[in-house]
């Protein structure tokens, strides 16, 4: 999907671990991070892959509303935030084009 | 005895002191005469009907009016009943002394077989029918003159009989000093309350066999063995062997007031005790009351086959010949409890048959309370599991929901919308494969919407204060949120608050008319306090199936939930939960 969006996809990762891992070597410019990882919290990963790779814009996307994390997404430093319903082919780069905007 | 027939007994014995003193013509005779006459009978026959009416099982009763009885009948004619009378009157004056003197004799026996010890029994009988019949010689004697010459002793002469009448006085005399050192003996034996109860009945009986020891010169000077003895000791004799006679029916009556003063404060034990019932509380009282610091209450505990004092310690009870006794409490069978005490208080029945129905009701109060608190805990804590458990069925069934099925359908939706994308050359299709993953995408909020009523994902992502500001931000109303949570409490107790503020929060919307609410948490000292409180209507229902099923929620992990109007309008929902 997001290649079909005309992004180079440099890293998959199937849990935290393999993340951190897949950013230090390739530096993505986006990370779309998943909130219910099989070892822990996406929440608890922004602060270091943003260590890991400044500047980088980390999308965290989730089956739940942002609201069932209460302040926890707007305090875990990420970027965005979006339901997994609308993570849909044109979804990231119309985030990138309204983070850019604003 | 009844009532009944202790009063006409009392009449007859009134009419029969009239008529013995007007026979005798003793109103001719000094005041005191007819005053002691009259005085020790009626006081004899008048103990022994109240001891006899009060103590129904106890002979001393009935052997006092016997005593009492014989008294009057006797005593009119023994002032004229010395030795040596020759007028018509002789022989009925003999016999008037041997009635006084069974009287003397019964009276001893009351006091030797009080409170009936039937180990003495044969000797005290021995005893007291030597002086019967030590007093049935001088009528024995004057009946003789049928046959003056008879054992060669001319019993009509007055120094003749004097003599043998002098050996028969210092014989009987002699008798009931020894009745009087065995009742001394008796008195001597006893213990504790034994004493306490037994003391003054022993003690009345060994001053009345042992004091007229001294009425013994007479017949010793009568006989020659020492001087004749002045009048001016004659005199206070006389007075001391009467003023004895009225010590035994007097301790009697003492010890039946006595009795009555325990009863009185067998009402104090049953007061005491119904104020804080315990057995600790029981046995200081019965203690008390019954003047006995050696009892004890002990309570029958089954699966250790022993008794238990009031601390719980298993005790033995006291063998058999011990001064103290056990009388012991059963029901359907099984032993409850018993009352270990000192063996004199069985004298009294009646006492002991209250002190067993107390110990009865505080005894099986305490099973009672015992067994209720521990079903009762038996109950909180399986309450409190099947919540737990309903809980944790909830979290796996939204976690499944979520990970699974919404995780499946959103997959399903993109794979569609993709599939949607790639086809460019047919515009039909491509536009069913959008509306098929819009579907999917409605069927994904629907489960979402489905597993948030089942247990709210904030609460397991994030914890309950994130999940009641998502249950503010839902709300249709207005929620002014106050927050001040630790973050320490069970999965169980968090998600109790969470539903106890969702519902709360429902009843507000539904029906309050509200304009604002207000939720506040806290978590004040190991519990959860949550409060929802609205400025609408009121007039919530605490016994409405919404709040009640709340209320037994909260109780069952052993909250509390209170419904209150609030001042001004409005309703004000709080549940202390412990946060575990």
């Amino acid at each position: 999907m997001l290649e079909g969006d005309g992004f180079d996809v440099v890293g998959e990762a199937s849990d935290g671990a393999e993340a951190l891992a897949e950013a230090s070597r390739h530096r993505p410019k986006v990370i779309v991070l998943d909130i219910g990882l099989p070892d822990g919290s996406g929440l608890d990963l922004v602060e270091s892959l943003r260590a890991l790779s400044p500047g980088v814009v980390i999308v965290l996307v989730s089956g739940r509303r942002e609201s069932d994390f209460g302040g926890r997404v707007a305090a875990s430093g990420a970027d965005r935030f979006l339901e997994k319903a609308r993570l849909v082919p044109g979804a990231i780069p119309l985030v990138l084009a309204d983070m850019a905007s604003s | 005895m009844s009532r009944g027939a202790a009063a006409l007994i009392a009449l007859v014995a009134l009419a029969a002191g009239l008529a013995s003193e007007h026979v005798r013509q003793v109103w001719l005779q000094p005041l005191w005469v007819p005053v002691i006459d009259l005085g020790v009978g009626w006081l004899l026959v008048g103990c022994g009907l109240v001891a006899a009416v009060a103590r129904p099982n106890q002979p001393a009763g009935r052997r006092l009016v016997l005593a009492g009885s014989l008294w009057i009948v006797g005593a009119p004619r023994q002032w004229f009943g010395g030795t040596g009378r020759t007028d018509d009157f002789i022989q009925l004056d003999a016999v008037s002394f041997t009635l006084v003197g069974w009287s003397d004799a019964v009276i001893a026996f009351i006091a030797l077989a009080y409170a009936g010890r039937l180990p003495a029994r044969r000797r005290d009988l021995m005893i007291v029918g030597a002086l019967v019949a030590a007093y049935s010689f001088q009528t024995f004697v004057r009946f003789l003159n049928v046959f003056p010459d008879l054992f060669g002793v001319d019993v009509l002469n007055p120094d003749g009989s004097g003599t043998v009448l002098a050996i028969a006085d210092v014989l009987r005399t002699s008798l009931l000093g020894v009745a009087g050192l065995l009742i001394a003996q008796r008195w001597l034996a006893t213990r504790g309350s034994s004493r306490r109860l037994l003391g003054p009945v022993l003690l009345a009986g060994a001053a009345s066999c042992l004091v007229p020891l001294y009425g013994i010169w007479f017949p010793l000077s009568q006989l020659g063995f020492i001087d004749p003895v002045p009048e001016s000791l004659a005199v206070p004799s006389f007075w001391l062997t009467n003023a004895v006679r009225v010590l035994v029916p007097i301790a009697m009556l003492f010890g039946i007031l006595r009795q009555r003063v325990s009863r009185l404060a067998m009402t104090d034990v049953i007061a005491d005790v119904g104020r804080t019932p315990s057995a600790v509380e029981l046995e200081a009282a019965l203690a008390r009351a019954l003047g006995d610091p050696s009892l004890r209450v002990l309570s029958w505990d089954a699966t250790q086959s022993a008794f238990l004092d009031v601390d719980g310690r298993p005790t033995p009870l006291p063998p058999d010949g011990d001064p103290q006794t056990v009388t012991p409490i059963s029901g359907q069978g099984r032993p409850i409890a018993a009352l270990v005490h000192d063996r004199s208080l069985a004298e009294d029945p009646t006492l002991v048959a209250v002190g067993v129905a107390v110990t009865r009701l505080v005894i099986d109060n305490e099973n009672l309370n015992r067994e209720l608190r521990q079903q009762l805990d038996e109950v909180t804590a399986s309450r409190a599991r099947i919540v737990d458990a309903g809980d944790a069925e909830r979290r796996r069934i939204e976690r499944d929901l979520h990970d699974g099925v919404q995780q499946r359908l959103l997959a399903l939706a993109l794979s569609l919308r993709r599939a949607g994308v790639a086809i460019t050359d047919d515009p039909a299709a491509a536009e069913a494969l959008g509306r098929g993953a819009d579907e999917a995408l409605g069927v994904v909020s629907d489960v979402r919407d489905l597993a948030q009523g089942i247990h709210p994902a904030a609460l397991t992502e994030a914890g309950l204060a994130t999940a009641l500001q998502a249950l503010a931000s839902r709300s249709p109303v207005p929620v002014e949120l106050d927050i001040g949570l630790d973050g320490r409490a069970s999965p169980g107790a968090s998600a109790t608050a969470y539903f106890v503020a969702s519902e709360a929060l429902a009843n507000v919307v539904k029906h309050a008319s509200a304009a604002i609410v207000q939720l506040r948490a806290s978590s004040p000292d190991g519990e959860i306090r949550v409060t929802v409180e609205d400025d609408g209507r009121g007039g919530a229902d605490p016994f409405g199936p919404g709040l009640r099923g709340l209320s037994d929620r909260v109780s069952a992990i052993g909250g509390r939930l209170t419904v209150e109007e609030r001042a001004g309008g409005g309703t004000v929902v709080t549940a202390v939960i412990p946060a575990r």
